[in-house]
């Protein structure tokens, strides 16, 4: 089930009514809905990969168990690794089964040794990126005796299957969200109202801003033969706005969503194309999995505490695992070893931390520099966002080489139709309004928290009327979310 | 948790009665829209058109039959249909709209091509020219049958519209009389001035071994209905086969079938068949723009060659 049909606009409110009206003496009961409420959410996609995440659940809450039982050290470590095993097991077969075959087939037909090996037919099970790293938070941090096991099997498996963040984040970890289903929700309205909000917004990002921008980007980078460099950029441009729009929207829907349920989600993106550096823009882009990240990967690895060759080994670690993360191609790999090559120099110069604080706090506008920084850390990032996008490494290649010609000065053009033409620069002025209420918005938990401080109930709602016109007359062709298939 | 339940349904209620207002809007401004794909349906519906011949049919009939050319040889007042993309069970429709406001004609060159008599399912093209006539049953019923608008596009207001700005725009202004879009029609028709666009060579490339047309049972008992309602109302009609480009005839496998089918209903019915389909035009790949449509010249050749023969047919019957 998606966030943004028909079928999710009559499960949310039945589920909603559930669980505050039906079941709310019992917190065992909200529980268990929560938990058949995300089978059902989940199955309506496919239901034979409930069983994967049933298995899932059963193996790390049963690690938990014993690992709270166990105190010999090499057991313990049995216990973890027999976790990791079985969560990056699955992740690896159905996400990289294939991409290592064909590397492989390719690898010994480079040294004349030909290899006769099949590459599967598997589908890849939604989210299972997002629930396999969910679910080893727990036992690490169980394992590490930062967390404390769970006995309630209902509460932990509410916890690995939790429906609004299960198939794309936030990637919650155990010590955030598990207690939380310990603890006895009730019903705040203010909460709740703002968790409304952040629906409404979330899917105006992603009906309206990343729906459209998909369409010419789509048309822009599979026909990029046939298009100037100028036209070039506004693709990717228009790629920079898809993703973030389909990504921090589910966020955003997702994190609204839990609110009204009584629950607190971690922030996953917070305003990132403001970003003056890279670092910033790390800080700020898909925020559970940098820091999981950072956590469990970098922090392990020794993180920046050694020496010079050390940070750059671990950096370019990260950066490449971030991108393999999200898929079995060599494009994301290198769109993640050109994210560490921008964030070394900010490293190896100890400035990676410089900005810290909100862009233009308290002003209404940014200054010179701060723009130009802005400006700058955009254009990397976009042009880093070619490779992410592109079919495969030759295709991200061709794009930049056509980029890079005289055509760069020609007006952007990638339709004769007068319709698309129209429809186009409707997009564009929506994004420019988009960009500005984010940049009004960038104080707070999502681009639309600022109206909760605005006292006039008729100005509040007018303002929504205006969002939910928008989204119903402006949405774009529905796509799939973006980060789905990750 | 009371306060949150009511505010939502207020909320709920004032967003309805504003999306039923501007849907309201927008369809009224769209009944009255010059734009290319709604005008014949504006001019239908505001009952303008009572022609005395109309020429009705797909882009067969829209980009290759000019009724200015039909009125100069006929001396009558014509206008075209002709609906782009689809089948006859959309221009059964379209013409009992036709119909019902405006005066009937006294003669239909009806077009048939491999399309016509295809199954009604599917995408349905430009769906959205029908969007502001939802309300009307036949074309409830009609639409309901493809692909295009939802269940919610029928049953809540302004839904219709969604993801459609440039409608949404027109219809807005055009509610205040206000027109975005020129005409760009002559009486229905539109001229393709343009060169051959090598469309066909990626035809051929993809349909190496030819492609193959339906004849549906149930769109013949539309069509069929609608011959014996004209001879009803002695509207004299014409069947045409409109001139292909002679090197797509090996690839439509069905032709025969077709051919046969419309050979039986002239017989049955007494209604003139005309085969262009290996005239002279279908020769002279400088008269297409694609191998099923004629260009500006080529159309307007046609237009002249079937209007005489069909002065002589009236003639001849008279």
């Amino acid at each position: 089930m998606i966030f943004n049909s028909i079928d999710f606009a009559i499960f949310l409110p039945i589920v909603f009514i559930l669980y505050w009206f039906v079941v709310n003496r019992s917190l065992k009961l909200q529980n268990a809905l929560v938990v058949v409420a995300s089978y059902v959410f989940y199955g309506w996609w496919d239901w034979r990969f409930l069983s994967l995440i049933l298995f899932s659940t059963l193996v790390d809450y049963s690690v938990g168990i014993a690992l709270s039982k166990q105190e010999d050290q090499a057991k313990r470590k049995a216990l973890l690794w027999t976790s990791i095993l079985v969560n990056l097991g699955f992740l690896g077969f159905f996400k990289y089964y294939n991409f290592f075959l064909d590397n492989f087939i390719s690898a010994f037909s480079f040294f004349g040794l030909e290899i006769q090996a099949n590459s599967l037919h598997i589908i890849l099970p939604v989210g299972i990126s997002f629930y396999t790293f969910q679910t080893l938070s727990y036992t690490i941090d169980v394992y590490k005796r930062k967390l404390e096991p769970t006995k309630d099997f209902i509460a932990f498996s509410a916890f690995v299957s939790f429906f609004p963040q299960l198939v794309a984040g936030p990637i919650e970890r155990a010590k955030h969200l598990l207690p939380q289903f310990y603890k006895k929700r009730t019903f705040e309205y203010d909460k709740a109202v703002d968790g409304m909000r952040q629906i409404l917004w979330g899917l105006f990002k992603k009906m309206v801003i990343a729906d459209n921008c998909a369409e010419y980007a789509n048309i822009i980078f599979n026909n990029s033969t046939e298009y100037s460099g100028s036209t070039l950029i506004l693709g990717a441009i228009f790629f920079a706005f898809q993703i973030y729009g389909d990504f921090s929207g589910y966020s955003d829907i997702a994190i609204g969503t839990s609110r009204l349920f009584g629950f607190d989600l971690m922030q996953n993106f917070n305003f990132p194309y403001f970003s003056r550096d890279i670092a910033e823009f790390w800080r700020r882009w898909h925020i559970s999995l940098s820091t999981w990240f950072r956590d469990y990967l970098y922090i392990p690895l020794g993180g920046s505490r050694g020496g010079k060759w050390m940070q750059i080994r671990n950096t370019f670690i990260i950066f490449i695992v971030s991108g393999f993360w999200h898929g079995a191609n060599w494009t994301f790999i290198v769109w993640g070893a050109l994210n560490a090559i921008y964030f070394l120099p900010l490293l190896l110069t100890k400035n990676n931390r410089n900005n810290l604080n909100i862009v233009a706090k308290g002003k209404m506008f940014p200054s010179i520099k701060e723009f130009l920084m802005i400006l700058l850390t955009f254009s990397l990032t976009v042009f880093a966002w070619i490779f992410f996008r592109a079919e495969n490494i030759t295709h991200a290649f061709d794009y930049i080489n056509a980029i890079a010609s005289s055509s760069i000065f020609e007006i952007p053009n990638f339709s004769n139709s007068s319709r698309v033409k129209f429809e186009s620069l409707i997009t564009i002025l929506l994004l420019f309004v988009f960009i500005v209420v984010e940049w009004l918005g960038r104080n707070e938990q999502h681009g639309i928290a600022f109206l909760r401080h605005k006292k006039s109930k008729g100005l509040r709602w007018s303002i929504y009327s205006v969002i939910v016109l928008a989204i119903t007359i402006f949405s774009g062709s529905s796509q799939e979310f973006i980060y789905f298939q990750f | 948790m009371k306060k949150f339940l009511i505010n939502i349904l207020f909320f709920g209620f004032i967003l309805m009665v504003v999306f039923f207002v501007t849907d309201k809007v927008i369809t009224h401004g769209l009944r009255q829209s010059n734009m290319v794909i709604y005008e014949k349906l504006t001019k239908l519906s505001n009952g303008v058109i009572n022609a005395d011949l109309i020429i009705n049919g797909n882009s067969k009939s829209y980009v290759q039959l000019s009724p200015k050319i039909v009125d100069s040889v006929l001396d009558l007042n014509s206008y075209n249909l002709g609906l782009d993309g689809n089948d006859f069970v959309i221009q059964n429709m379209q013409y009992n709209l036709y119909e019902k406001t405006n005066r009937p004609p006294k003669i239909i060159i009806q077009t048939v091509d491999f399309g016509t008599l295809r199954k009604a399912e599917g995408e349905l093209y430009n769906y959205i020219r029908f969007g502001p006539y939802l309300n009307n049953s036949e074309v409830r019923k009609t639409t309901k049958q493809y692909e295009g608008f939802s269940l919610i596009d029928y049953n809540l207001p302004l839904f219709k519209y969604s993801g459609q700005p440039l409608e949404v725009l027109d219809g807005l202004a055009s509610s205040f009389n206000i027109h975005i879009a020129p005409s760009s029609l002559e009486k229905g028709y539109i001229q393709k001035n343009l060169a051959w666009d090598g469309s066909f060579d990626k035809f051929i490339a993809e349909n190496k071994n030819g492609i193959n047309s339906t004849i549906d049972k149930s769109t013949c008992t539309i069509f069929e209905s609608y011959i014996k309602k004209c001879k009803q109302n002695n509207i004299k009609l014409f069947l045409v086969y409109t001139p292909v480009y002679y090197e797509f005839i090996p690839y439509d496998l069905d032709r025969q079938l077709l051919f046969d089918y419309l050979n039986d209903v002239s017989k049955k019915y007494d209604v003139p068949f005309l085969d262009y389909s290996e005239d002279e035009l279908t020769f002279k790949k400088h008269y297409f723009f694609n191998s099923q449509h004629l260009n500006r010249e080529g159309s307007e050749l046609f237009t002249k060659k079937l209007s005489l023969d069909i002065k002589v047919l009236l003639k001849n019957e008279f």
